[in-house]
């Protein structure tokens, strides 16, 4: 437990490091399997320590996993082909299909990007913070731009990432797929970027635990951890995010971007799905177990990604205590929402794809994540399920 | 390692903002694309009863509205909460330093012609694609030819435009204009074609012709058809014939063309259909169209889309890029044949279950469609 009180007495900058420090230790600590920590340890010291994704520098992930070349086409996938065919008939144009010339006022509360009402008002008062109108309209926005910036750069992470994937996968039906997937991810993030950029005019850097799941899974040269942490992992925590943004903006042009959005990400998870159901029934126990355990600690990052810390540093250091905060934005009705629909469609497919033994279920358990067991997985939902989420 | 010395640097000063203000990019809407962009409606020209032209002005004036002579222009126009799409041709030449116009006629049926001529006024914005369109004309300052120009009503909109271009671009080229209208009365830019021929005599003649001709018109006496084409053409042999107008007048005046040995590849048509019409056999007979969901049957008239005559009756269709390209007007066929603008984004599976798109299928005789 970090002594709130030690921290009060210290300079704001070195408190802001201790508390990094302490959220690194935090990480290495929880993880039980060694080889896991050791996977995840340098990504954490990149990702919360050093703050590569923060320094505005371009950053370098090194790549070491090997292009899978089968020079006699072996290893038919027709499941994985018909995905293939359909990605290649429903790509979109965002330039073309978008209405770009939408009008959007992030502060008109008409057809606001995110509700007002959804925003975590009341804990904030009880913790003595009052916003006035304005003040309120405009963290909302804030808050629209960062949840959105952070949307963006896992785009651009899936974007390198379903390159490599398509790089190592062993099937040629699923090569054929994967390309379809990087032209996706090309098109998401162009969406993305216009839409901050035209629309809000404010960009967030990238989020310490989204950074250190990225570094990791890029550096990572086993092609089904690549999978299992960009298919099944971001894409489908992405999901749910999307999905969540979907059912509640009432601005027109992010709706329906966002509709674009979300019926290719359901054919990303599929894919995953697909690919390492077969893989995961060869792996002997070790390797499962190695693959459960990772997979709990990204879902982990992946959960904590949501404090929105960056949000906190701009709007509320100083005047409320991070370990406050972390409280008041966890218990706000959005992220309530958010990590229902985000877990709800991730555990189904952990689930499916074997991954979700009674041992590693204790975990999930602990941090109260198993009330999403037992729901339908990415091979039997369609976009329309996912657009309803 | 910049993040090593980062680190060190952060116990002792306050971290850079996390967040960027950010403009955007000069990347974005660049493409020629349809993006739509917003114009100004700079002037409202009545140029028949029923006709009217719209000068237009880009509201960026960074970003021009640039055309080519004989383009259309697709407006977006809200009537009601919903998006219609309609393409009008230019009617200016950009050759002469006209500024960009359309012009639109209004049609009995039309629910957005008849909308722009009752809302639309100067000093209003529309929401508009970039122009587009083949029906185009590349002109060459050496060259030395013949070309012929048959319109039929409204259809002298791209024509204008091309005559004009090729008078100003080719000091020695010469233009044939023939023009039919019903009535006196309905000539639209009947005066700018007069001066024209004022201005670029002997390298301009013009023919009006009348459905119905009064005493003493000294024009051409009955509809324009391929016979009167023929007629008024005479001996002279052009380089390039350009017709547009109604689909019966156009079949009439494509046929009798061919008929006087004009080969196929210097006949250039346009149509006023929703979606480029790029089928090889285009319907020349008005087809009926039911569709069961509703049990409403409309008609079809040759060139006219399933889509298009959907809308026209009021029916509730889905469409988005009227172009065959995104899949949103797909219904599925339950009886008739149809021709379909090739390609399309229609898959093979989808073909053979019967799913044609509304925007470019031409219906070839009666049809059923199963749902609306």
């Amino acid at each position: 437990m970090l002594p709130d009180r030690a921290l009060d007495s210290m300079p704001s900058p070195a408190a802001r490091r201790v508390r990094d420090v302490f959220d690194a230790m935090k990480i290495a600590t929880r993880v039980e399997n060694k080889k896991v920590l050791v996977d995840l340890a340098p990504s954490v010291a990149r990702g919360f320590l050093l703050k590569e994704g923060k320094q505005g520098d371009p950053v370098g992930m090194r790549a070491s996993h090997e292009a899978y070349f089968d020079f006699r086409y072996q290893g038919d996938y027709p499941e994985m082909y018909e995905l293939y065919r359909r990605a290649v008939q429903n790509q979109w144009d965002g330039d073309r299909q978008l209405d770009w010339s939408t009008d959007v006022d992030p502060r008109n509360p008409e057809r606001p990007v995110l509700p007002l009402e959804l925003a975590p008002l009341e804990g904030l008062a009880a913790h003595g913070i009052r916003l006035d109108r304005e003040e309120q309209l405009r963290f909302v926005h804030d808050f629209s731009c960062w949840m959105l910036s952070q949307f963006m750069h896992g785009e651009q992470g899936a974007l390198y990432a379903s390159a490599q994937v398509t790089e190592c996968v062993h099937w040629v039906d699923g090569k054929f797929y994967g390309a379809t997937q990087v032209m996706d991810e090309a098109r998401h993030l162009e969406v993305f970027l216009r839409y901050l950029e035209t629309k809000l005019g404010k960009l967030y850097q990238v989020n310490d635990n989204l950074f250190t799941i990225m570094d990791a899974l890029m550096r990572d040269s086993r092609w089904d951890m690549k999978f299992l942490g960009m298919q099944i992992m971001i894409e489908g925590l992405a999901l749910g995010a999307f999905g969540t943004m979907y059912q509640v903006t009432r601005e027109p042009l992010l709706k329906e971007l966002l509709r674009y959005v979300i019926q290719d990400e359901a054919r990303h998870v599929h894919y995953g799905v697909l690919a390492l159901k077969r893989h995961f029934a060869e792996l002997d126990p070790r390797e499962l177990r190695e693959r459960e355990d990772w997979t709990f600690e990204v879902a982990c990052l992946m959960r904590d990604r949501f404090l929105a810390h960056e949000i906190y540093d701009e709007w509320f250091a100083g005047l409320m205590k991070r370990s406050d905060w972390d409280k008041v934005i966890s218990g706000s009705p959005f992220l309530t929402q958010f990590r229902q629909i985000m877990f709800r469609r991730l555990i189904p497919n952990l689930e499916y794809i074997g991954i979700f033994s009674p041992r590693i279920r204790a975990h999930y358990e602990k941090v109260g994540l198993t009330q999403y067991a037992g729901g339908r997985n990415a091979s039997q939902l369609t976009a329309e399920d996912l657009l309803a989420a | 390692m910049p993040g090593v010395a980062a680190f060190v640097r952060g116990w002792f000063s306050e971290p850079a903002p996390t967040f960027e203000p950010r403009k955007p990019s000069a990347r974005w809407g660049t493409s020629r694309s349809h993006a739509p962009r917003k114009v100004r409606v700079a002037e409202v020209i009545q140029e028949t009863p029923t006709v009217r032209s719209y000068v237009l002005e880009a509201l960026d004036a960074d970003s021009p509205l640039r055309f080519l002579a004989g383009q259309h222009l697709t407006l977006l126009v809200d009537i009601d909460g919903v998006r219609h799409r309609r393409c009008y041709s230019f009617s200016s030449a950009p050759a002469a330093g006209a500024r960009p116009t359309i012009t639109v006629r209004r049609a009995p049926e039309g629910q957005v012609s008849r909308h722009l001529h009752e809302r639309l006024r100067a000093g209003d914005t529309l929401l508009a694609a970039e122009p587009a369109g083949n029906f185009t004309l590349a002109t060459d300052p050496e060259a030395s030819r013949l070309i012929a120009f048959v319109a039929g009503g409204v259809g002298v909109t791209p024509l204008i435009s091309l005559v004009e271009s090729l008078l100003h671009d080719e000091p020695a080229s010469r233009a044939i204009l023939l023009c039919g209208n019903r009535s006196e009365d309905e000539i639209i830019f009947r005066e700018r074609i007069a001066a024209l021929e004022a201005t670029f005599a002997p390298r301009l003649t013009v023919r009006h012709a009348l459905d119905a001709a009064p005493a003493g018109w000294t024009g051409i006496a009955g509809m324009l058809d391929g016979t009167r084409v023929l007629e008024a053409l005479g001996e002279a042999r052009a380089d390039a014939y350009y017709v547009c107008g109604p689909e019966a007048m156009m079949q009439g005046v494509c046929v009798a063309l061919e008929g006087a040995g004009v080969p196929d590849e210097r006949i250039r048509t346009e149509r006023f259909a929703y979606a480029t019409a790029t089928t090889t056999r285009m319907p020349t007979h008005a087809a009926g169209v039911t569709f069961a969901a509703s049990g409403r049957r409309v008609t079809a008239q040759p060139g006219q889309t399933i889509l298009q005559a959907g809308l026209d009756a009021g029916l509730d269709l889905p469409y988005s890029c009227t172009m065959g390209g995104c899949g949103a007007c797909k219904v599925k066929k339950s009886g008739g044949e149809v021709v379909m603008s090739e390609p399309n984004c229609l898959g093979d599976r989808e073909r053979e279950e019967g799913y044609i798109l509304a925007c470019c299928s031409y219906a070839d005789g009666d049809v059923t469609i199963e749902s609306h």
